[in-house]
């Protein structure tokens, strides 16, 4: 009885017992003392403010593939905002076409991760759909076991119609002059982004985009607004480029808030829940951030 | 004091050493973890951490489905008495993809990589058509019923009591008081049952008989509701395969499979609808790329497309036989045409096309300092095969002209000529091999992306192409040369042949074309949420392959039935049947195309020019929401058109004076360019039409922070040609008269889209249930498309054309002083028919080609579409769908008759809609994604 007992704690993953909850920095800037949480409307215990001044895991997944104009002028914007982060803030580098890969491994090295990005061929099926959730998963791991902050940043040019898996649905038999199921052409790639909201709900980096290529399409759009949706929910930020000129700003812009972010760790009492609710005040303002976790496997 | 300095040194340690410690912890957690999901180069990768194969493959499975009983009865089945719909249809499928991995043989979870999509679809589909069709009594010669388009009895004259009118006054114009010849009545109306033409006797054992009386009078009688039956499959394959960093391959191979069923006006062999079709494609790419490093590129792209069409029904091979017309005629039903009667028999009964296409692009992009720069060569070859005889059954157009008062309009009936058997022309079509057309097609080109500043970029790019000229495989290939001299009349037209007599294995001349297109993009001030784009294009279209029989005189007959004068004497009788061919095939002379309608290709290498020039402006304004304003200017220049706008072989207009001496083709040679044909045939080829359009856009996204997401485009636009319409061009020899409004411009077009997450459910503001409500709750999405545009430019008719056939398209005139307009358009009255006037005979029409003030009714669609998605596990989500194409159950108004008729009969019906299509579709989807 005894054994089967240990046997079966053992086995059972112990409920989370903090959340680390990633809050953009604001104008004026936070108070590290002034931060209160509530999870599901309920007080909750702040247990470790880590603010812009702290460690930070930078995690750059390159996801580039089109136009290499466009792709040059996010290289030069990268390699310009790398160069800008303090020393406490290391940078790692992936690339996420045709299949994860790690380039380079978080490094406080500069010209080194500079290289990496210039040197970084911009061909191949685009991957940050099939991406997102292991690198959040591997920034989940890096923020459990070593306490510092932990952001990932895509920079991407994906059309998604460069996707080795089918979001498009492509006219199959072009005979077939009633076919309207292709009327609404959105549908599967809204269908895969909802999946992916569902499996990142279960970790806690916060996801940044840069699109480097705005497409016009109603399936790119889709693509698009659900690449914005991700990063929302994730308490990051999406970024979109309609022009060459906006690249640098973009890639400044979400740098800076991946720099800058507050991860705010909240204790969270065991229960029987599958989401919590979380809300952020620092001092008398509500701050906004991400709202929902899902809790478990 | 030292111990103060200690503490400060041990803390610094202690926060520095904390500060590497948790990097360092980091670090060493990216090692172990990317480790253990194979992400690290060289390293062995943790298969226990990996899904099973399965696990990898993602896809999905989905059925649509559509049933008339979920669906509104269309409007003009509703309008029609009719109370039911057909549409039974399911489109079924299933995609998978992921990494190719074969336990213990060979594992590309890194490497190669696999897509496969299949699609059926199983349809029947009811289709409605309102046509008019001869009466019982005229099915047998009776035409006391008869009545023109005022309602008016309608005359019939019996051909055989022709004879020339003594009292007939040649300075005054023909007419009914003025005739130039007499002929009798019919007495009764009725033609004697042993006049009746036995062939075409037969013929009408075949046609319907009025269901429907939808009029006016005895007009639009014929209602018919078909089923459509259609069947196709389909595949889409893609392998992805990674050979090195540097090096990639990826090939896409698809086929499909069908029959395009036909509805059938009338289910007999005389039936006059489209064909059925049998179709196969098949379609491979074999991309290889090549990274030589960061910034330079190379692929090099092989691409095969083949298809094959049949067309045809079966059991019409004997029906010659079984009609008993005789001639060089075979394998189907003949065409008999009879007005605005539904007509018998198929232009096209046996059809059988298949295309081969092979493409090789080679390209190589680089970047030079602030310059991108791209090369591409790219070699194509065509390989049509054809098999289409036109009219290989013959083709009989039964004018009024046989049993009118010679001369006057309005008197005498088509289809009384035809149960005369009294043909007033005809052509057939023998073909005894099919064709093979070969082509090539060559480009370079080079682009330039220069970066001026970060909020200035110019593109340039730069083309050479060469389009070399089809030829066949066979040297079967012939046209008129309108510079040679014809043998038979020493008169400048002669046909000539590929590699016979000096000309070479292409009649056409191959061009390099250069083709540029400069655009700039910029950041006004640095402001990088505003971009304004410039953009100037120029292109040619190269010399099509065409997928017809088209240019192959002599290889191929064409008789033309020509009548010496289509009022008095029929080209053919159908009871005699059709004349012999005169020399057997190959007929290889000069003057082998004398006095046909002979095919005539371009070969001064005349090319279509097409220039665009476009500037827009796009500012992202706050809370999500972007602008765009655009204008637009394009412009076509000699483009290719078809028979309807071009006639090298038009009699000038100013012949018309000569009046009724134009009804006699004897005369009518003597006054043609090229006397010693009747007509050329430039199948859509001939480079001369010229179009312009100048719009101007505006489109606005929103983004709502509650998962709402709008777009929405305005655009008004005109567009100018002189060649467009349902009917051609007045004047061949004044083509600034014929600059006109596009019969296809829609000046307004609206569109909005719409989609919505609706906030409830899970991770959502609203209904946030964590209990079995979550199923329902959770993921509903909405999403819409509504379109609507105004009507197309109006392009009027008279009723009658008495021109000697040398108007093909005649215009109405205008009546000055009178409004076209109404003030309130309905069906009706959508225009004043009043303002439009009959020509007199032998007089061209002043009006426009098509009306710049009259718009057709406009059209207005809206679609909506309902998702709930059920999430299974995490990989695993079934959504189901509803959605309603047309679901206002909107019906669209029918272009109004435009037929203007003369003044002693005006057409009740002009300006009016007598039908309004469409109708509520449901859609029933549900996928399972995994």
């Amino acid at each position: 009885m005894i054994p089967a007992i240990l046997l079966l704690l053992l086995s059972a993953e112990p409920p989370p017992t903090v959340i680390r909850i990633a809050v953009p920095q604001q104008e004026p800037p936070l108070e590290r003392g002034a931060f209160a949480a509530k999870l599901d409307g309920l007080e909750a215990k702040v247990l470790r403010v880590q603010g812009p001044e702290d460690d930070l895991v930078l995690l750059l997944v390159m996801d580039v593939s089109g136009d290499a104009t466009l792709v040059d002028t996010a290289r030069d914007a990268l390699v310009e905002q790398t160069g800008k982060l303090a020393k406490n803030q290391w940078v790692g580098l992936l690339r996420s076409q045709d299949s994860l890969k790690a380039l380079v491994d978080p490094t406080a090295d500069r010209e080194k991760i500079s290289q990496a990005i210039k040197d970084y061929a911009a061909t191949g099926k685009a991957g940050l759909l099939d991406s997102v959730e292991s690198v959040a998963s591997i920034g989940q791991r890096i923020l459990q076991k070593s306490g510092a902050r932990v952001a990932v940043v895509y920079v991407t040019d994906s059309n998604i119609a460069n996707y080795r898996e089918d979001y498009t649905n492509p006219v199959i038999n072009a005979s077939d002059a009633r076919d309207l199921s292709r009327k609404f052409p959105d549908q599967l790639v809204r269908e895969k982004i909802q999946k992916i909201s569902d499996q990142l709900a279960r970790f806690e980096t916060p996801i940044f985009v840069v699109q480097l290529s705005f497409f016009a399409d109603p399936i790119n759009e889709a693509y698009q607004r659900g690449l914005a949706q991700l990063a929302e929910e994730s308490g990051g930020l999406g970024v979109f480029c309609r022009s060459r000129g906006e690249i640098p700003e973009a890639v400044d812009r979400v740098m800076m808030a991946a720099a800058r972010h507050w991860s705010v760790a909240v204790e969270l009492k065991s229960g029987k829940r599958r989401t919590v609710t979380v809300d952020v005040l620092n001092g008398d303002r509500d701050i906004p951030n991400r709202a929902r976790f899902a809790l478990g496997k | 004091m030292f111990f103060i300095w200690l503490l400060l040194l041990l803390t610094t340690v202690g926060l520095l050493h904390g500060w590497q410690a948790s990097l360092e912890k980091a670090v060493e957690e990216f090692k172990v973890a990317t480790q253990e999901m194979g992400l690290r180069e060289g390293g062995p990768t943790a298969k226990a951490a990996r899904p099973s194969v399965f696990g990898r493959w993602h896809g999905r499975v989905f059925e649509n489905f559509r049933n008339d009983k979920l669906d509104a009865t269309p409007h003009e089945v509703v309008q029609r008495g009719g109370s039911r719909n057909l549409l039974r249809r399911n489109q079924f499928g299933i995609n998978a993809g992921g990494p190719v991995i074969i336990p213990g043989l060979y594992d590309g979870s890194r490497r190669t990589f696999v897509n496969v999509s299949y699609e059926g679809v199983r349809e029947r589909i009811g289709r409605s058509y309102l046509r008019t069709v001869a009466i019982d009594p005229e099915r047998t010669g009776d035409f006391s019923k008869t009545v023109d388009a005022a309602g008016n009895p309608l005359p019939v004259f019996d051909p055989a009591t022709t004879r020339s009118n003594p009292a007939y006054d040649p300075s005054r114009p023909v007419s009914i008081t003025n005739p130039q010849f007499a002929r009798d009545p019919f007495v009764g109306n009725v033609i004697p049952a042993t006049r009746l033409d036995p062939v075409a006797q037969r013929a009408i054992a075949f046609y319907p008989k009025p269901n429907a009386s939808a009029g006016p009078f005895f007009r639009n009688n014929y209602f018919v509701f078909a089923p459509e039956t259609n069947r196709a499959e389909g595949m889409i394959f893609k392998v992805d395969h990674t050979l090195s960093e540097r090096h990639r391959l990826t090939f896409n191979g698809s086929f499909t499979n069908g029959l395009a069923g036909a509805p059938r006006y009338f289910n007999t062999i005389a039936d006059s609808s489209n064909n059925d079709r049998d179709f196969r494609a098949r379609r491979g790419i074999l991309d290889w790329t090549f990274i030589r490093n960061a910034s330079t590129v190379h692929s090099l792209t092989f691409d095969v497309h083949s298809d094959k069409s049949i067309g045809g029904r079966e059991g019409e091979a004997q029906a010659i036989e079984l009609l008993g017309l005789k001639g060089p005629l075979k394998d189907a039903f003949p065409v008999f045409r009879f007005g605005d009667y539904l007509p018998m028999g198929r232009l096209n009964p046996i059809n059988i096309s298949a295309h081969n296409y092979y493409y090789l692009t080679d390209g190589f992009s680089t970047r030079l300092g602030k310059h991108r720069l791209r090369l591409t060569g790219q070699f194509r070859r065509y390989q049509v095969n054809a098999y289409l005889p036109r009219n290989p059954a013959g083709s009989f157009e039964f004018g009024p002209s046989l049993t009118s008062l010679p001369g006057v309009v309005n008197t005498g009936l088509g289809f009384a000529s035809f149960v005369l058997g009294l043909a007033e022309s005809g052509a057939a079509t023998v073909v005894e091999q099919p064709s093979y057309w070969r082509g090539s097609y060559w480009r370079a080109a080079a682009s330039d992306t220069y970066e001026y500043s970060k909020d200035l970029t110019f593109t340039a790019n730069f083309a050479m192409s060469l389009a070399t000229p089809r030829h066949e495989k066979f040297d079967r290939f012939a046209t008129v040369d309108l510079a040679a001299i014809n043998p038979a009349n020493n008169r400048p037209g002669a046909l000539v042949f590929a590699n016979r007599d000096g000309n070479g294995r292409a009649l056409q001349q191959g061009r390099w074309r250069p083709e540029t297109s400069l655009s700039m993009a910029w950041n006004p001030g640095g402001n990088a949420k505003s971009v304004l784009r410039l953009s100037y294009g120029l292109s040619f279209s190269g010399i099509p392959i065409y997928t017809t029989q088209w240019a192959t005189q002599g290889f191929v007959a064409q008789p033309a039935y020509v009548s010496t004068n289509i009022q008095l004497s029929p080209v053919v009788t159908l009871a005699q049947g059709a004349p012999p061919l005169s020399r057997p095939l190959p007929d290889l002379r000069g003057e082998a195309a004398n006095f046909t309608v002979a095919d005539l290709i371009d070969r001064t290498g005349t090319l279509p020019i097409y220039q665009s020039a476009g500037l827009s402006l796009e500012r992202t304004l706050a809370a999500q929401t972007i602008v765009s304003l655009s204008l637009g200017h394009a412009r076509g220049q000699r483009m290719f058109v078809s028979n309807s706008a071009v006639n090298p072989n038009a009699i000038p207009l100013s012949f018309l004076s000569d009046r009724d001496a134009l009804n006699s083709e004897a005369y009518r040679r003597t006054i043609r360019p090229y006397p010693q044909y009747q007509r050329f045939n430039v199948f859509s080829s001939w480079p001369s039409a010229n179009y312009k359009r100048n719009a101007a856009a505006v489109r606005v996204e929103k983004r709502s922070a509650s998962g709402l997401v709008v777009n929405s485009t305005y655009e008004f636009s005109k567009q100018m040609d002189d060649y467009s319409g349902p009917y051609g061009v007045q004047d061949f020899y004044n083509f600034k008269n014929e600059w006109s409004l596009t019969s296809s411009n829609n000046p307004h077009r609206l569109s909005l889209s719409f989609s919505y997450e609706l906030p409830i459910g899970a991770k959502k503001p609203l209904l946030a249930f964590q209990d079995w409500r979550r199923y329902l709750v959770d993921g509903w999405s909405i999403s819409g498309i509504t379109a609507v545009q105004s009507g197309e430019p109006i392009a009027l008719r008279p009723q009658f054309n008495n021109t000697g056939g040398v108007i093909e398209a005649l215009r109405v005139n205008l009546v000055p002083g009178v409004d076209p307009t109404v003030e309130n358009p309905n069906p009706n009255r959508w225009f004043n028919p009043g303002a439009f006037a009959q020509p007199a005979d032998f007089t061209a029409g002043n009006g426009f080609r098509t009306h710049p003030q009259l718009l057709g009714p406009g059209n207005q669609n809206h679609d909506l579409s309902v998702s709930k998605r059920f999430a299974i596990t995490a990989e695993r989500v079934i959504e189901l769908n509803a959605t309603g194409f047309n679901w206002t159950n909107t019906g669209n108004w029918a272009d109004p008759d435009t037929v203007i008729g003369p003044a002693s009969a005006p057409n009740v019906n002009a300006g009016r809609s007598i039908e309004s299509r469409g109708g509520r579709v449901i859609q029933l989807g549900v996928r399972l994604s995994f």
